[in-house]
């Protein structure tokens, strides 16, 4: 669905839009951090099945 | 005959493994927040700062509605685009005292509206304000809250930069447990936050719909809040939820916003839990049925009717069913076939091992702050009981060494009938686990409650005590008793960052 454009919403500043900018940029990278630190979760729980598996069956 | 008993067997087998359903989907749901970097919003977004009214429902908030106020009057936003709409559901504290005071010192930025009459509930509080706002045309967005939380500087451009996109119908952002010290129940709800709403909520945004925005950070545009009529739900109780369904089904987005941080204070204790939580099961039936044309049906502009969301949905409105189910057919297995309940129940345990284990860790390091504050409630959520079959089920070989050590130095043999008791317990124990939990709630209103309670939620899970809320809320709502909404009691606890 695409509604009307938002009204005005007031003049936005240089200083604003560089916030904006930095914001979203830190944003970003720390969404693909949860990925990486997601792949490791993941390979914790592969090193204690192989642990018990191969150590503590 | 044979053949009967062989269907009944595999009957039960079934069950159990039907147990580890909910479990493969909470695994399925964090996986999900892995690749959540792949779906942000950010793109349609830009500096957006829309007139914005803050619409805060309040009774008898005197303790805490003041400091509120004067957090969101420093929030980083032009002043001359905010205003502050305090709904004052006929208070009997100095709740109107504070808010005309409030009002005096931030001329044109916070308005007291009175309800004559009240005790109808947050909602009917909330369309009070919603009339009055909308009476005029200033209003661009607005921010539905809560009058204890309390928002981050930062936090509310944040929200409103997404509204940039006229796609947006509304924003929620990411509440956090703020009550510092605290107490062992605000930190097992300070953990449960992180996976409630920073990884649920990212993870629904990756499936393209959200199930709930947070009832005390809830942007709407204008344009949503007019089309779904300018009001909130009130027959029931989780009028949150339906507003966000309603705002889907409507085909507007509904975005979770993870950096935009709101504190709120939470209860303190477990009948201060179970009144808040038994609201919202409540209300999460109440939905269910609300919406029964909506399930695992394709809906043609939102994905409420997608089968992952439906999925993830119904394994955790229907998480005490599937525990008693296993646990019942376990038991029956042990006396009919001793081995195949055993091997069930790996199947089962070994499931329940690798969520354990992915979903705490990952939740730890997905708000690593929080976690660092709550990871000795993470590692005990399921119960002592429970994580210690998890370790036994991780080193069988230790801990059956540590169990015949301790058994021969407490002077009792090890024989194969204490064995079979143990598996036997352990069956019991999945869903036993609930109740103990909620003897915690029993005995926290008694003598020595304060030493008791805890003790039971730790020993029983705090898990298991949100299950043991949910199958009350079943009952509940099969009796058709009282909707009434409960107010969760405030105390202005809260330490929030600057």
């Amino acid at each position: 669905m695409s509604g009307p454009p938002p009204a005005a919403a007031g003049p936005v500043t240089a200083e604003q839009v560089q916030v904006f900018e930095d914001e979203v940029s830190d944003a970003i990278r720390y969404e693909r951090g949860l990925a990486i630190k997601c792949v490791a979760c993941i390979l914790l729980v592969a090193v204690i099945l192989a642990l018990r598996v191969y150590f503590f069956g | 005959m044979t053949d009967f008993l062989l269907a009944f067997k595999s009957l039960l087998v079934a069950f159990v493994i039907l147990g580890a359903v909910p479990l493969l989907v909470a695994n399925y749901q964090f996986l999900l927040v892995g690749v959540h970097f792949r779906r942000l919003h950010y793109g349609k977004c830009r500096p957006y700062f829309p007139r914005t009214a803050i619409l805060i429902p309040a009774w008898n908030e005197a303790a805490v509605i003041g400091t509120s106020i004067d957090r969101l009057m420093l929030l980083d936003y032009p002043r001359e685009r905010l205003r502050i709409y305090v709904v004052d559901d006929a208070s009997t504290d100095a709740t109107p005292d504070v808010v005309l005071a409030k009002a005096a010192q931030y001329p044109g930025n916070v308005m007291h509206l009175r309800r004559d009459k009240g005790g109808e509930g947050k909602a009917a509080t909330l369309n009070h304000g919603l009339a009055e706002i909308l009476a005029d045309d200033w209003m661009q967005a607005i921010l539905i809250m809560d009058s204890d939380v309390i928002y981050e500087r930062s936090s509310l451009r944040r929200m409103t930069r997404h509204l940039a996109d006229p796609e947006v119908g509304s924003v929620t952002a990411y509440i956090k447990e703020g009550s510092r010290p605290g107490n062992y129940m605000t930190r097992f709800i300070g953990y449960e936050y992180i996976t409630a709403q920073a990884a649920a909520r990212r993870s629904q945004e990756v499936l393209g719909v959200i199930a709930c925005l947070a009832g005390g950070a809830q942007l709407h545009s204008r344009a949503n809040v007019e089309a779904i009529g300018g009001r909130v739900d009130t027959t029931t109780l989780a009028e949150d939820t339906v507003t966000t369904f309603e705002t889907q089904k409507g085909g507007r987005k509904v975005i979770f916003e993870p950096h935009a941080t709101v504190w709120a204070e939470e209860p303190g204790s477990i009948v201060a839990l179970w009144k808040q939580r038994l609201r919202w099961a409540r209300g999460n039936v109440q939905v269910t049925r609300r919406f029964k044309s909506v399930w695992f049906r394709r809906q043609p502009n939102n994905r409420l009717g997608s089968f992952s969301f439906g999925l993830l949905w119904f394994c955790l409105l229907l998480l005490p069913v599937f525990m008693l189910l296993a646990s019942g057919s376990l038991i029956i297995l042990f006396f009919i076939d001793y081995q195949l309940a055993w091997t069930a129940f790996h199947v089962l345990w070994l499931t329940n091992v690798i969520t354990y284990i992915f979903i705490t860790s990952y939740t730890l390091v997905i708000d690593p702050g929080i976690g660092r504050h709550t990871w000795r409630q993470a590692v005990l959520f399921p119960g002592l009981i429970n994580v210690t079959i998890l370790v036994a089920a991780i080193l069988p070989g230790p801990v059956s060494w540590l169990g015949h050590e301790l058994a021969t130095a407490a002077g009792v043999g090890v024989t194969p009938g204490w064995v079979r008791g143990i598996e036997l317990f352990t069956y019991i124990w999945l869903s036993a686990c609930m109740g103990v939990a909620f003897l915690g709630k029993v005995a926290e209103s008694r003598r020595l409650g304060r030493f008791l309670g805890p003790l039971f939620v730790y020993i029983g899970g705090y898990g298991p005590l949100l299950c043991a809320i949910t199958t009350a809320a079943y009952i509940k709502e099969l009796r058709h008793a009282e909707a009434t909404w409960d107010k969760t009691e405030k105390t202005g606890k809260m330490v929030v960052p600057t």
